[in-house]
């Protein structure tokens, strides 16, 4: 297995005789980048929490045996409740790890800590990645990592993960310490340690060590993973002992129990370092979260984003398209043409090989790779975080909070992974509205669409203006659900992260490795829709598809029959509308004259993207929907997205014809 | 457990700069307990507020960690003193 794989719920990854390492931190201490400089593959990373939503694993070689690595969810606790605790322990408990490597950010190493002890606790073989150790230097933070690694009983090595810094000793000593077993060297206080050793009597042998599964049973009662281990009896015990702890305390026994851990940390931190009072500059946050300069910055930003957009992405596309008629193109029509003769057949072909192959580079190709090239230099300077800081009044007005603008401007990249991240949201009514308004976010398929039509063919003031329409759209969706279903906004709770300088080589990897998923996916997909479609249109066929669309197409919309059947195709991928159609312009004046201005008027080709942008995502979308909300629902906001594109794709045209 | 409420005030009532101690934090919803605990926002604990703004969210530190606490949430934390 080779490939990064996402089934928490897999059996026992790893091959026989071989070790199985697992990640675990808090969010954005940076387990992912340490799991893709180790493994080689490419969990996407960015400067936020809660980018990995799913345990990935992969294999390494070291010390001379095979080790199959998993990178955790990343979470602050593996007792707690909440979704993003539960995702980590689950996750933890069926990969069994051999040894786990604890990645602490070296900047807040108190806090940090209080996972490891968790992981001691549990009776894991730890390491502990020092990672940021750079940043906590500058800071004037001083660790004495031998001191630490004693306190804690377990190594500690000291990492820059974005340099490579570390890494490797990181696995030979996970390596080494596998399966050696080890015995925690902190205690709590004396009162939870007497609870804690009571329900431990009850306990019998299992995945985990009798005092872990103890602690875990008094810090979240009945956790349905320890359950079967625990039995009825330490279950009623350790309900009993949760009383009398919350008794003796007046509060909560999961309160008590994150207090001594936090204490624990405290005392240990305060043994090993020294830091300064004052920590890093906070202007620019002040900068970038206060609404009087925020949303200004955020303005500029967006308008950074579709200026990079716009000139990269028609720069490329404009080369690869000259390029390709120029060179490539009579090197794969020649030898069709002369072995299939000018027939149906040989036509057929070069849609796909000669037309669909040049839409995919000069259309999808170019936007999405300027897209995601913009997003990850955002992601990883942390702005999004910001972002989420001053959004969070707007967003409370949808029912959502500042946590949602994450995985709303994922999925302006890709709905799909940000439909998977929106476990960050904690509750059900978060998930449905946020999950709803993703599907009506414009992805990078779409952007490509809306740039290489709207921007490339009416002009660029009208692309913005279709963007503001479908953000208008978006906000009076969310502003409908928020009023209709029950419930109220929760609030933000969220760590804040310091910006940071994004590095080239992890920015120029990311955006590689997600065109690089663009291109696999999109070629098969597009050569396929390409041939059928021109099987239909050069055999004549394509007018009897037509029919069944032509009310709606060309009577409500006003669009050309054929262009409907490429939007019906585009479920399949959102960029192959355009790419269709302009094979299909291709085809009906012959290339040089492939310019869609050919073929619709400038009303037509704005009602066209934004009917593209607003109905049903693609499949890949859908099927993440129904996993992530149920089928039913999934359904509902599919058909409900054709109502609303439908509806208003026809008032638009009228519109806009209505004022020239 | 629950705050005196003649010296404790909600987060949201300190000024930008302004240091307390957490008196009380909601007690309601136990997921929501568990996720301020494990980020230290506890009863007995020193906070500072860092940033606010009359109606977003209060940056606050607290335990070396900075976060971004949203204005009905810091309506719902108590603190006291100083």
């Amino acid at each position: 297995m080779t490939a990064a794989s996402c089934h928490a719920e897999a059996p026992r990854r790893g091959a026989p005789g071989g070790v199985v390492i697992a990640l675990a931190g808090n969010p954005n201490v940076g387990k992912s980048t340490i799991f893709n400089s180790l493994t080689g593959l490419e969990v996407l990373t960015a400067n936020y929490p809660g980018t990995t939503a799913d345990a990935s694993s992969g294999i390494v070689r070291a010390n001379g045996r095979a080790v199959t690595l998993v990178d955790l969810p990343g979470a602050y606790g593996l007792g707690g409740p909440g979704d993003d605790q539960r995702a980590a322990r689950a996750a933890l408990l069926a990969e069994r790890p051999d040894a786990m490597v604890a990645v602490v950010d070296a900047t807040n190493l108190a806090r940090n800590l209080t996972l490891t002890l968790q992981l001691l606790d549990l009776g894991y073989p730890v390491v502990v990645a020092l990672n940021f150790a750079d940043e906590a230097e500058r800071d004037g933070i001083t660790i004495d990592a031998e001191h630490l690694g004693e306190l804690l009983g377990a190594p500690v090595i000291p990492t820059v993960a974005t340099r490579r810094a570390g890494l490797d000793q990181v696995l030979a000593a996970a390596v080494h310490a596998a399966g050696r077993g080890s015995a925690p060297r902190h205690r709590h206080g004396h009162a939870l340690e007497d609870e804690v050793a009571r329900v431990a009597r009850l306990i019998g042998p299992g995945p985990l060590p009798p005092r872990g599964a103890a602690l875990l049973l008094l810090e979240h009662g009945a956790v349905a993973e320890v359950r079967g281990q625990a039995g009825d009896e330490a279950m009623r015990e350790a309900d009993a002992a949760r009383r009398r702890l919350a008794e003796r305390s007046g509060e909560d026994a999961a309160l008590v129990i994150a207090r001594e851990r936090h204490a624990v940390a405290d005392r240990i931190v305060a043994k090993v370092s020294v830091s300064p009072a004052e920590l890093a500059d906070r202007r620019v946050w002040r900068f970038a979260t206060r609404p009087a300069t925020g949303l200004p910055l955020l303005a500029a930003v967006l308008g950074i984003v579709f200026a990079g957009l716009f000139v990269g992405g028609s720069l490329l596309s404009g080369l690869v398209d000259a390029a390709w008629a120029r060179y490539v193109s009579p090197l794969v029509r020649a030898p069709i043409l002369w072995a299939l003769g000018d027939g149906v057949a040989a036509r057929t072909i070069l849609w796909g090989v000669d037309a669909g192959l040049d839409a995919v580079l000069s259309i999808g190709l170019p936007y999405v790779l300027t897209f995601y090239a913009i997003l990850a230099v955002l992601e990883d300077t942390g702005y999004l975080n910001a972002a989420a800081v001053l959004l969070d009044r707007v967003l409370g007005t949808i029912g959502l909070n500042g946590r949602a603008a994450i995985p709303l401007v994922a999925g302006a990249g890709c709905n799909v992974p940000a439909i998977i991240g929106l476990r960050v949201l904690r509750t059900e009514r978060e998930r449905l509205i946020a999950g709803t308004l993703i599907t009506l976010v414009p992805c990078s398929a779409r952007t490509a669409v809306i740039m290489g039509a709207v921007a490339r063919f009416v002009s660029p003031q009208a692309a913005v203006g279709l963007y503001a329409l479908v953000a208008a759209v978006i906000l009076g969706a969310g502003w409908a659900l928020n009023r209709y279903i029950p419930g109220g906004s929760p609030s933000l709770l969220m760590e804040i992260f310091p910006f940071r300088m994004p590095v080239a080589r992890l920015v120029a990897r990311k955006t590689w490795a997600r065109v690089r998923e663009f291109v696999t996916v999109a070629v098969p997909i597009v050569l396929a829709g390409s041939v059928v479609l021109g099987a239909l249109y050069e055999t004549g066929l394509i007018r009897w598809f037509e029919r069944p669309f032509a009310p709606v197409v060309e009577g409500w919309l006003g669009l050309p029959a054929v262009a409907g059947l490429t939007l019906v195709f585009a479920v399949l991928r959102k960029e192959l509308a355009l790419q269709l159609l302009a094979a299909l312009a291709i085809a009906q004046f012959g290339r040089g004259a492939a310019t869609l201005a050919a073929f619709m008027s400038k009303d037509q080709i704005f009602t066209y993207a934004l009917v593209n942008t607003i109905y049903v995502p693609c499949i890949a979308t859908i099927a993440m929907l129904a996993r992530a909300l149920g089928w039913r629902r999934a359904a509902v906001i599919s058909g409900g997205t054709v109502a609303l594109a439908v509806l208003l794709g026809g008032v638009v045209i009228r519109v806009l014809r209505l004022i020239g | 457990m629950a705050a005196t409420p003649g010296r404790s005030r909600p987060l949201c009532a300190l000024a930008e700069g302004e240091r307390a101690t957490v008196a009380a934090i909601p007690g309601d919803d136990r997921g929501l307990a568990s996720d301020l605990a494990s980020l230290r926002i506890l009863p007995g604990e020193t906070i500072e507020v860092l940033q606010k703004s009359s109606l977003g969210p209060v940056l606050v530190r607290i335990g070396g960690g900075v976060y971004a606490v949203g204005h009905d949430l810091a309506e719902r934390v108590f603190v006291e003193g100083r």
